[in-house]
């Protein structure tokens, strides 16, 4: 590789799904997976006499997200229609904002190997979402469903600020913890809440190029990333065969790991924006603004600081923990409930770690988080072995068991109390000369002893039962 | 107004779905044209201290509160659809590659 004598450019075009109950411009519900077609209207099927509305929700959202990304608003903004045939877009056009956008000038603050950068916004928009294509494999047709169409989009364009693709991945990471902070999106790429079209280009001289390659619509971080790992490559190696690259536009093909050109259609690239007649210009009012701006949510940033003074725990640790919102809010609920050290290190070292190997969405933890609290602080009481308390923990977690019932099916199943009550016989001989000598409160220590020695998983009126019963046979 | 080729008509053309064949490109060619230039009055006009407008009136755009209903709409959606199957919309195979 020569990348250190070539200058890499990278931006982004990210579609962001608000976090709306109505579509952008009717009221039918955004759903997911829902019966093709039924979450349809008139406004939203395009049909010939139907006006949009627009939801004031998606406009604060749009707010909000701006807000967080340091944006200025256009306390009036406007809408546009871009023009293109396509058979996901039923009225031949989609409502965007073109030349005045609802925001613009933001900043997103990254760090990679402790270097701090500004990755700069130009624009933040509002725009409605196409519907949904399933091909055919056998057939020449393709089937159509528009629960999609009218779903409301915030599009957030970078420059192309972004000089490697580890820059690029802190870049989207970070904008996906700030939007879910601001509860502006839910970000999940599987659902196609977070999607990005990728510009690329890499240059010699420094300067910014003429080319670009633009890879569209991709909707994974790992995507992201070897697309414009393979997409770097190539356009090194076609500069050093003295190869004239262009603007083209790439799809990622997943199984190969390789972009592939999509056929230039230089025609579709003319969109002829006009302003769209049926929408009199969004105007944002300042006290919207400002009553926005107050009830702006803390940040990853000084939630983190905040988590090192308040519970003591490393800046590591609470930088990891505040980088989710809703974890950070759960550890939070157990730190106030236990001692925050030991909630940590189990969130950091075995919460987080389930999660990621059972794909799990930190939601998950949030369901048990009241029963996490006991588990630790029975491990810490020494009522659960390690071994045990990772165990309960998955159970717990990935297969949704209790843990009353893990508890339960341990102390009848797994303990040998027999075993457990010879060993303390075998060790306490002075309480059984006691016990022999008439002193039968003696047993209460014996039965202690028991416990002690299963944990505490063991049932103490049995326990009490089986040594009376030894003893009586010595 | 400079005059358009007719590669610029069979583009435009093009963009809106709309075929012509030649004798219809001949006919047509000078009557886009003509009212291309009769737009193009609008830019002898001295604009220079008339603030951009995209709106006739001043009144903001009434929104709409985020409610939603479940229509489900699925079968009057596809009612008239030329090609159907069960609740989709189907059309010529398209793919973007
Ligand atoms: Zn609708």
């Amino acid at each position: 590789m020569h990348n250190t004598r070539y200058t890499i450019h990278i931006g982004f075009e990210t579609h962001l799904q608000l976090k709306t109950d109505s579509k952008m411009f009717c009221h039918c519900k955004v759903t997911f997976l829902e019966r093709p077609n039924s979450m349809t209207c008139p406004v939203c099927l395009g049909m010939p006499g139907s006006l949009p509305a627009l939801n004031r929700k998606a406009v604060e959202l749009g707010v909000k997200a701006a807000l967080l990304l340091g944006a200025r608003i256009n306390l009036r903004s406007k809408f546009d229609r871009k023009n293109y045939f396509y058979p996901d877009l039923p009225k031949n056009y989609q409502i965007t904002q073109y030349d005045i956008p609802l925001a613009t000038e933001g900043i997103v603050e990254i760090k990679t190997n402790d270097v701090v950068k500004k990755v700069f916004i130009q624009r933040i928009h509002l725009e409605e979402d196409a519907g949904k294509l399933m091909h055919s494999e056998t057939q020449n047709k393709s089937f159509v469903d528009l629960n999609r169409a009218g779903v409301p989009l915030a599009e957030i364009v970078t420059a192309p600020d972004i000089s490697s693709a580890d820059e690029a991945m802190e870049y989207l990471k970070r904008l996906k913890v700030l939007m879910r902070y601001g509860d502006v999106s839910n970000c999940d790429m599987e659902k196609g809440e977070f999607r990005c079209d990728v510009n690329v280009s890499v240059s010699k001289d420094g300067k910014l190029p003429e080319h670009k390659s633009e890879i569209k619509n991709m909707n994974s971080f790992r995507f992201i990333k070897q697309a414009l790992a393979y997409e770097i490559s190539r356009q090194i190696k076609a500069i050093e065969s003295g190869e004239v690259l262009t603007k083209k536009t790439f799809g990622f093909d997943v199984e190969k790991g390789a972009t592939f050109e999509m056929r230039s259609k230089e025609e579709a690239m003319d969109y002829r924006y006009f302003p769209e007649p049926d929408l009199s210009p969004l105007i944002v009012e300042t006290e919207v603004i400002d009553k926005i701006r107050q009830n702006l949510p803390e940040l990853p940033d000084s939630r983190a600081l905040r988590f090192v003074s308040e519970y003591g725990i490393s800046k590591y640790q609470s930088e990891i923990i505040a980088d989710d919102v809703v974890l950070s809010e759960d550890f939070e609920y157990c730190a106030k409930r236990y001692n925050p050290i030991n909630i940590a290190n189990w969130v950091i070292n075995d919460v987080l770690r389930l999660l990621e190997e059972f794909k799990l969405d930190t939601s998950s933890f949030s369901k048990i988080r009241d029963k996490f609290v006991e588990l630790v602080r029975m491990f810490n009481d020494k009522k659960l072995t390690n071994t045990v308390a990772k165990e309960f923990l998955q159970k717990m977690l990935v297969n949704g068991e209790t843990l009353d019932s893990l508890l339960k099916s341990v102390s009848s199943e797994s303990i040998d109390l027999d075993k457990i009550a010879n060993e303390v016989i075998n060790e306490n001989p002075k309480a059984i000369a006691d016990y022999k000598g008439g002193k039968t409160s003696s047993i209460k220590f014996l039965t202690g002893q028991v416990m002690k020695k299963a944990k505490g998983m063991a049932d103490p009126n049995k326990a009490n039962e089986i040594l009376e019963k030894i003893l009586k046979g010595l | 107004m400079k005059n358009l080729t007719p590669d610029e008509i069979h583009h435009i053309a093009n963009l809106a779905r709309l075929r012509f064949d030649q004798n219809k490109l001949t006919k047509f060619s000078p009557e886009f044209q003509k009212i291309l230039n009769y737009i193009a009055k609008l830019q002898e006009l001295n604009v220079d201290k008339v603030e951009p407008y995209v709106w006739p009136l001043e009144d903001p755009l009434k929104l709409r509160e985020d409610v939603s209903q479940k229509l489900n709409y699925a079968a009057d959606a596809v009612k008239n659809a030329p090609v159907k199957e069960g609740d989709y919309f189907i059309v010529p195979r398209v793919i973007n590659e």
